[in-house]
């Protein structure tokens, strides 16, 4: 019963008072051999420990704003004591919260200790992004300065937008262009790059990685002026892709604004994916390497090819990873925004619904519109979260 | 199992029904409003020595600013600590309604200035800076541009000058071009000679801005508005009195649409337009054999310039202002901006600050470093690097009227966004003049005529 | 997509060619084909990027005058931008800061994803599905929708912490968190599950069985998380200039403090994206070898 609360701290007092008796005169469960019940004083222990704790890291944190003095001023030490106390207080809070949960009757335990271990991260996502989120929900129905409710306003406006729906194609686009091919070719890379000696799959690797390094913002004007740029006719080509094409004759090009077959966005893709690659590749190849060997050895025994051996043996078992980048990159996508900002702000039918919201909120003061779009968003990734969710169980019933 | 389920179902709920609470309030519409205590009876509070300043230019320019001010510290002992943020606009709104305000913003766009002031989150200067002596030594107009219902809440710091044709001095005076256009007719005979006396095209035009591409053709279309139809219907037009599709704002687009869009009048034509940076625009022209002769562009331009053409200023380029019209507005109109500071905090360090800031004697350094002009009459023009400097402060003191860029005290969904894209959309060819003003009168906020009503005055 | 079936038919001559060909020292095969296709990708991800090394090293009027892969003929070299962004920068300070930002931003993180991962991965509870729903959901939330709420809270009106490293840490773990727990939670689902039950049996508690069995066989998803982290936090703009003070601020914001009020010094942040991504590229050096074959392996294979 106590398990169904979702608020572990609240559990814990409720829990003292009435396991109290029970701790007195009632005897432990049979069924639990070892569970010693109620234990007081390791409980009291864990209790105060996880409010010291916390008390300590809070104050310790807050003196670096209120009393830099105290720790000489220096940046460095108190960089240091962040991450020291960070990553130590973590782990001691963590401990006592332990200590606490175990203090319990097994039975309590076994109910609590997962929200023990989620409270600390999950308030962290609850305050910083789960409430602005339902904020969000709620300022959609508002108007542009969320001073007084429109209903649902801002959804018929967004749907009578034409530009709301030439976002919407191009979105799905990117959907379902860009986690595919970032995925594939961070496979191959991933496996590529398995084959070499450590030596060149470091190289190579970082290679790869390079455009991870770059800011999206310093990306895409790299893009911009090296390789998308345009100059007039006759006039020496800065950018290498109307280079190329006037090397053979052609006529420069505006690529950016060429949205026959939507080219345009395709280009902005491109950014994106040389971009991801890398992301995807330290993701798989970390998982490649978790492929026990024995498993490869083994089929190689049975005579099978390297690529039999790369489809039956390897993908099945990096299978879980390939769909955590899938999903990765595809949310990523989903929010995309920077390249497309930099590079058209959504000008020649290249416009998405990130950069939608951007507008909106920003350049416009458009609250409600801007976090109706936001929704759509949510709505949008319900496909995801059902599909995770069927994952999750079935992973759960193999075992 | 059901209840099991009911179970879950009721703690979701719950959850759920909690965070719903805790976000499920409007916003106050009246906070901010009024608040602070800027009454005209109110005593500034003493100043704690240190004033911060926030603005939208970085690099060199942050570098002189804050040469300008290094005396003045000395003396007054007021430590002033600037911060640039290329995302003024949006970033000084954040900081305000986080609570956290600089102590004095530089505003590049008065748009912003009406807000805050609609907010109540700055200072009139009225309150504590000698309105009249401002008024009598800045250039004709300029306060007028920060002013809402009637009170004035910012005063510039630095003025910029948009009306000013530049051309490759040597190449230019070669041909024989005539230096003073007297009007627009004469300018665009200047162009069919060059036309005609050379392979290039007479007029370099470069809009490409990143996100912000189109600002240039706004200017162009201010240009024409002031040109053709005289400072009253413009300043009708900024504060929405006519529409923005009126015919005479979309006979302005058309008049720019005749220079830009006819066969070979501009390098690249209307792709070349469109995707040339603005700062690039004119490089083509300082080559030895140029491929395009005019820019009408600001006098940050200079900035963008080849260094070798940077270096020998006077020599290198020549400029006259963009003309009036024959049949139009008769005088000479100026188109410009600037940066107005504006006040957060009503204490007698701002207050000293801000008095120098918007004096005639603030920016000497500045103007020895090239790059920043007065917005007083009575600045010390020797002090400016050079002579192309002097000339162009000359326009803006000897205009018959100044006034500021349209798209900047627009609403910013006019100015900072759907001006911009329509102009894109005209030059592309995807739209008419007249769709395209139809298009910005509809993206016009229906709130908020108010704040802009005053906003360019007289 | 066609590099999926050139591999195709690559993968198939080279089981048969390389058969008896040269070993590498620790035994493996050897792989023309993986080398020529290795090195192929590597030379086409890296052309932009050295193009804009080329361009960071040239004069703005030669940049726009001519093409970067023309600089050999063309030239236009300089170190002017280099110089002048340390110049007109004090990137000094800016590193110290961005490292002090990045470092305890990117481990926090990490330690409390791990144990709620933990919790999704090895444990039963009620409200699962939700909570990890709500997690996946939240990551498709643009983050800007939460700076106004969250500044009120960092802000003179709340804490009066914004401006300090403290703000940007706490921020920097919050919306990095949904990732890290995803990421951490399918690899932990990949570990063999029979390892923690057999650790249940033998009494140990699921804080030992965490640090003893979980958190080292997680080490290259951590790994491969932490080097995402940082870089994210390295390059992070807009949280940095709302919640760091100017003599707090990182590398990144200083870069774009270079430029003037209509974009004038745009040649400088060539040189300065150049600077900023020597640190990543350490890190990343670095981390590598925690993502390496063998290291990790034997713990798996259990």
């Amino acid at each position: 019963m106590t398990s169904s609360h979702s608020q572990p701290p609240l559990s814990d007092d409720t829990t003292v008072v009435e396991a109290d008796p029970r701790a007195d005169d009632a005897p432990p469960e049979a069924t639990v051999p070892d569970d010693q019940g109620l234990q007081p004083v390791k409980l009291l222990i864990g209790v105060v420990g996880v409010a010291f704790t916390l008390w300590a890291m809070l104050n310790l944190f807050l003196a670096f704003a209120y009393y830099p003095e105290w720790f000489f001023n220096s940046k460095i030490l108190m960089g240091a004591l962040g991450l020291v106390v960070g990553v130590g207080g973590a782990a001691v809070l963590f401990y006592f919260i332990n200590v606490a949960v175990e203090a319990l009757p097994r039975r309590l335990e076994h109910g609590l200790i997962p929200y023990a271990f989620l409270l600390p991260g999950f308030s962290l996502i609850g305050l910083m992004l789960l409430y602005p989120t339902l904020q969000t929900i709620h300022y959609s129905f508002a108007n542009a300065d969320s001073t007084a409710y429109v209903g649902l306003q801002n959804y018929v406006d967004l749907f009578g937008s034409g530009a709301f729906w030439s976002a919407v194609i191009n979105n799905l686009l990117w959907i379902a262009i860009v986690p595919a091919l970032t995925v594939a070719i961070g496979v191959v890379v991933a496996v590529l790059a398995d084959k070499l000696s450590a030596g060149g799959e470091k190289w190579a690797k970082s290679f790869i990685f390079l455009p991870m390094a770059i800011s999206f913002v310093a990306a895409s004007a790299i893009w911009l002026t090296q390789v998308y740029a345009y100059q007039a006719p006759g006039r020496p080509q800065t950018g290498m892709l109307n280079a190329i094409l006037t090397a053979f004759g052609g006529q420069p090009q505006n690529w950016l604004s060429i949205d026959t077959g939507r080219l345009n966005s395709l280009l902005l893709m491109v950014i994106l994916v040389w971009l991801q690659t890398g992301l995807a590749m330290v993701l798989l190849s970390a998982a490649i390497k978790g492929v026990p060997e024995d498993t490869i050895e083994a089929a190689r025994i049975d005579g099978a090819t390297e690529w039999q051996i790369f489809w039956k043996v390897v993908i099945p078992q990096i299978k879980g990873t390939i769909i955590t980048v899938f999903i990765t990159v595809l949310i990523l996508v989903m929010k995309v925004f920077d390249i497309v900002y930099v590079l058209t702000n959504g000008r020649a039918n290249t416009d998405v619904i990130a950069n939608q919201f951007f507008n909106q909120l920003f350049a416009r003061g458009q609250a409600g519109l801007a976090s109706a779009l936001v929704v759509i968003l949510l709505i949008a990734v319900i496909p995801v979260l059902i599909y995770q969710v069927k994952q999750f169980r079935e992973q759960e019933a193999m075992r | 199992m059901a209840s099991s389920r009911l179970k879950r179902g009721l703690v979701t709920t719950t959850s759920v029904a909690v965070a719903l609470t805790l976000s499920g309030c409007l916003q106050n519409p009246d906070a901010g409003a009024g608040a602070g205590g800027f009454g005209a009876d109110t005593e500034p509070e003493e100043g704690d020595g240190v004033v911060t300043i926030m603005g939208a230019f970085g690099g060199s320019e942050e570098e002189l600013f804050n040469a300008s001010l290094a005396d003045f510290e000395a003396e007054s002992g007021i430590d002033v600590q600037y911060v640039s943020d290329q995302d003024f606009t949006t970033n000084i709104l954040i900081r305000v309604d986080a609570g956290d305000p600089p102590d004095i913003g530089l505003f590049p766009q008065p748009g912003g200035v009406m807000q805050m002031a609609q907010a109540g989150n700055i200072v009139p200067i009225d309150q504590f800076l000698d309105y009249d002596a401002l008024n009598a030594s800045l250039v004709n107009g300029f306060l007028d541009s920060a002013n809402y219902r009637g009170r004035v809440y910012a005063a510039p710091m630095r003025m910029a000058v948009k009306s000013i044709v530049w051309y490759p001095k040597k190449a230019y005076e070669e041909g024989g071009w005539n230096t003073e256009p007297a009007s627009l007719a004469e300018l665009d005979e200047v162009a069919e000679q060059i036309k005609s006396d050379t392979d290039a095209a007479p007029w370099c035009i470069g809009w490409e801005s990143a996100q912000a591409t189109g600002w240039v053709g706004t200017d162009w279309v201010e240009e024409y508005m002031l040109r053709l139809h005289g400072p009253d219907v413009y300043d009708d037009w900024v504060a929405h009195r006519i529409p923005f599709n009126d015919e005479r704002v979309v006979q302005a687009i058309e008049a720019y649409g005749e220079l830009a869009n006819e066969e070979g009048n501009v390098l690249g034509g209307a792709t070349g337009i469109l995707s040339t940076p603005f700062g690039e625009a004119m490089t083509p022209a300082f080559q030895e054999d140029p491929d395009c002769y005019l820019m009408r562009q600001g006098n940050f331009a200079t900035g963008f310039f080849p260094e070798d053409v940077q270096a020998n200023l006077d020599e290198e380029v020549g400029i006259y202002v963009f003309p009036p019209a024959e049949d139009g507005y008769d005088g000479q109109p100026i188109l410009g901006g600037g940066d107005l500071a504006a006040a957060f905090t009503y204490d007698t360090d701002t207050i000293e600050v801000m008095e120098f800031l918007t004096s005639p004697e603030f920016g000497g350094p500045w103007a020895e470093g090239g790059g920043w002009l007065s917005p007083h009459t009575t600045f010390d023009a020797s002090l400016y690097v050079d002579e192309t400097t002097r000339q162009i402060a000359e326009m803006a003191y000897n205009a018959d009227v100044f006034r500021f860029d349209a798209s900047d005290v627009m609403p910013k969904e006019v100015g900072s966004d759907s001006f911009w894209k329509g102009m894109v959309a005209f030059q592309s060819g995807e739209a008419t003049a007249q769709e395209v003003a139809d298009d910005i009168e509809n993206s016009w906020p229906d709130t908020g005529d108010a704040a802009t009503e005053t906003g360019s005055g007289r | 997509m066609s590099t999926t079936t050139a591999n195709d038919r690559d993968t198939r001559v080279t089981a048969e060619k390389i058969r008896g060909s040269g070993r590498m020292k620790d035994g493996r095969k050897r792989s023309p084909v993986s080398m020529v296709v290795m090195f192929l990708l590597a030379l086409l991800w890296t052309v932009p990027t050295i193009g804009l090394l080329v361009t960071s090293l040239r004069t703005r009027d030669a940049a726009a005058t001519s093409g970067w892969w023309e600089a050999l003929w063309a030239g236009g070299w300089t170190t002017e931008n280099y110089s002048r962004v340390f110049e007109q920068a004090d990137m000094g300070n800016a590193f110290i800061n961005g490292v002090l930002v990045a470092v305890p931003a990117t481990i926090i993180p990490i330690m409390f994803a791990a144990f709620a991962a933990y919790a999704f991965t090895f444990m039963d509870f009620r409200g699962k599905d939700v909570l990890f729903i709500s997690i996946v959901a939240v990551m498709v939330v643009p983050i800007q929708v939460a700076f106004a709420p969250l500044l009120d809270i960092f802000g003179p009106r709340g804490l009066d912490i914004a401006g300090q490293y403290l703000a940007v840490w706490v921020l920097h773990t919050g919306f990095g968190m949904p990732l890290c727990i995803y990421v951490l939670r399918n690899y932990m689902a990949s570990l063999p599950f029979s390892v923690v039950e057999s650790a249940r049996i033998d009494g140990c508690s699921n804080f030992q069985i965490f640090w003893k069995l979980i958190a080292p066989m997680a080490m290259p998803a951590m790994a491969a998380f932490a080097t995402l982290q940082f870089l994210w936090v390295w390059n992070d703009l807009l949280i940095a200039k709302l919640f760091l003070s100017n003599e707090n601020t990182t590398v990144i914001v200083k870069l774009q403090q270079l430029l003037g009020t209509q974009g004038q010094g745009a040649e400088l942040l060539t040189a300065g994206a150049f600077i900023s991504m020597v640190l990543p590229m350490l890190v990343f050096f670095t981390l590598q070898n925690l993502l390496v074959r063998g290291m990790t392996s034997g713990a798996v294979k259990g």
